[in-house]
């Protein structure tokens, strides 16, 4: 009887460090970050009354390792200040490199304007012309719910528009599916 | 012996292992093992792989869904146009050519390069003339007004953004018809453009009374450094003004939809501006004449989970060809694209576009309607010189961005292509005044 229960203690105890093993190696892991992400952001400027809203989607594939690919399509729209376009669409590929939680990445955005420029940039049948590139460059973190934090600090290449210096963009992506194919869950009604 | 022994066994070893390889590169799918009156469920898919773009079918799960009911219309049902265009075709075959960078030379009207003659193997311009039967299609010199809904879908969910209007657009040279032999063809004496078109916005209410009228000039038939860019007015009704712009290029993004004006159509941009190159010719599935009825005559017909889906109707099989571009613009969105185009009656039928990065990025397809049959038969009336006309249109348009889930589709089942009816009409619509007289 006795010799059983010390087995029994011998197998709890094994169970209970193979558990402690696995979950030691489970938080190793690196992130999977692959997905859809819905991105909203803002920049402000120093010491300006400039606000832009940003709105849109990015996209992260694997790469191999700690290296993903991202692809983003958002719109900038002022919402107060005189500086910059009143509204833009920027679209553009970068990477990411994931350590630990902390994120780091570049990307070149292709800035797009209405033609109009009374105009918002994604009113009908307008046409709209290319801008200035924005070359971004991203750090950030993987907050606990898996959204990415990212402050971006960006360069504009090119003509069309310029933005005022001192500004600082912050976004916030959630992701909101897996894959493209992934249906969106209706509300409950 | 024994040396000769051991090649022969390397040979027959290198033929058995080749010849997968071999089978999945350049042997054709064979004969189609569904007939015309079958219903394709979603069960039955596996049949009709082969006769759709392997792209597509990499994708099918925008597409085909349980509870889909596509049926088999007839095979290569011939949608040639109206014997105005035939005949043109026939009588200046030999007069376009292609000049240099791809452009047209010497067009008058009728199908620049009769498709019988181009030999898409072996003829290295086979591409570029394809695409210029493309771009001059049989499209009834302009269209009267077709009604067009504009829906915007997210992974399934349609966004609550619409646009909704009319949109006409005419012809203004390279016409056969003898009343403007005298002219050469134009509608106007020494005209330099070759067609007008634009939308007028109705709803929503924040958008209504936009208005756009574009110019399209002979011109940009030349070599690019000849072209002269498209104009376009736009009437802002906040402003109460009418603007000009003078497009650069038509390869940015259709106004917050996925779609860029060029991706139109599948391709409704300048030739010139593009490489083309002939890939191949195959059979394909598509829907070519639509059963079920769309925008604005049905507003609740059924597009699928995603909203991006024409599988619940007739699907037809077609004689198509593949053409590629490679934009010549180093700022072009795209690597490139490839259209696969019906032969008969030369409408697109499905294009694929790749990123810069070579990743397929966006899936564009058509849905179709010919005229012949009802209700269209009743839209599409004739006119002077085309008492009974007859065409094989595109009444709708999806483009789905397969990278983020996102897409789009524009509806306008009651496209007729009868034009403007006389020269007074066509007068007013190109005038750019009446963008404010409009409203």
């Amino acid at each position: 009887m006795m010799r059983c229960s010390l087995r029994r203690a011998w197998l709890a105890g094994g169970a209970a460090a193979l558990a402690v093993l696995v979950a030691g190696a489970a938080t190793a892991e690196p992130l999977d970050l692959a997905g859809i992400y819905e991105v909203q952001g803002e920049t402000l400027v120093e010491g300006q009354p400039d606000r832009f809203v940003i709105t849109g989607k990015m996209v992260v594939k694997p790469k191999g390792g700690s290296d993903w690919s991202t692809v983003v399509e958002v719109a900038m729209r002022r919402t107060s200040g005189a500086s910059g376009p009143s509204s833009a669409a920027l679209i553009g590929t970068g990477d990411l490199k994931l350590d630990g939680r902390k994120l780091a990445g570049a990307i070149e955005l292709q800035s797009l304007v209405s033609e109009v420029p009374e105009l918002d940039v994604s009113m009908p049948f307008t046409p709209r012309t290319a801008g200035p590139v924005l070359d971004a460059k991203a750090n950030g973190e993987v907050l606990d719910d898996g959204t990415l934090a990212l402050q971006v600090r960006s360069t504009v290449i090119g003509e069309g528009f310029t933005l005022p210096e001192g500004r600082r963009t912050t976004v916030k992506a959630k992701r909101v599916a897996r894959k493209p194919t992934e249906l969106k869950q209706k509300p409950a009604p | 012996m024994s040396r000769l022994a051991g090649l022969l066994v390397l040979t027959l070893c290198l033929v058995v292992l080749g010849s997968p390889v071999l089978a999945a590169e350049d042997v054709a799918p064979g004969a189609p093992t569904f007939k015309e009156g079958d219903t394709i469920s979603f069960d039955k898919i596996e049949a009709i792989r082969p006769f759709l773009p392997p792209e597509f079918w990499d994708n099918r799960d925008f597409f085909f869904y349980e509870g889909m009911s596509m049926q088999i219309g007839p095979s290569f049902r011939d949608y040639t146009p109206p014997p105005v265009y035939q005949e043109a075709t026939k009588k200046y075959a030999s007069k376009a050519k292609l000049g240099p960078e791809g452009s047209l030379e010497n067009y008058r009207a009728g199908q620049p390069f009769p498709m019988e003659a181009i030999d898409c193997k072996s003829d290295p311009q086979a591409g570029a003339k394809i695409a210029w039967n493309f771009v001059l299609r049989w499209e009834g010199f302009g269209w009267g007004r077709a009604s067009f809904y504009y829906s915007y879908w997210d992974r399934g969910e349609e966004l609550p953004l619409f646009y909704e209007g009319t949109s006409q657009g005419t012809s203004l040279a390279f016409r056969p018809e003898p009343e403007y032999d005298a002219s050469d063809g134009d509608v106007f004496r020494g005209e330099k453009r070759y067609v007008a078109s634009g939308p007028s916005v109705d709803a929503p209410f924040d958008a209504r009374g936009i208005m756009l009228l574009t110019y399209r000039y002979k011109s940009s038939f030349g070599p690019k450094a000849m072209a002269k860019n498209d104009d376009t007015w736009v009437y802002v009704p906040t402003l109460r003004r009418v603007r000009r712009i003078s497009s650069a290029q038509r390869t940015d993004a259709v106004s917050g939809t996925d779609f860029t004006f060029d991706d139109l159509f599948s391709f409704n941009g300048v030739v010139p501006q593009y490489e083309w190159k002939c890939v191949g010719e195959m059979d394909l599935l598509a829907p070519m004449n639509s059963k079920i009825l769309g925008y604005p005559y049905e507003k609740d017909r059924n597009f699928g989970p995603y909203g991006l889906s024409y599988a619940d109707d007739r699907w037809e099989l077609r004689h198509a060809v593949k053409i590629r571009f490679i934009p010549l613009n180093a700022d072009h969105p795209y690597k490139h694209k490839d259209i696969y185009i019906d032969k008969n009656s030369m409408e697109p039928l499905y294009s694929f576009a790749y990123d810069r990065k070579g990743e397929l990025w966006k899936l564009i397809w058509h849905n179709h309607r010919w005229s012949g049959d009802a209700p269209y038969d009743k839209v599409y009336t004739g006119w002077k010189s085309v008492p009974e006309p007859q065409d094989n249109t595109v009444v709708s348009d999806v483009v789905v961005n397969v990278q983020t889930g996102t897409g789009n589709r524009i509806e306008f089942w009651d496209r007729s292509l009868t034009p403007m009816e006389n020269v007074g009409k066509i007068r007013r619509f190109i005038d750019v005044g009446r963008l404010t007289k409009g409203r």
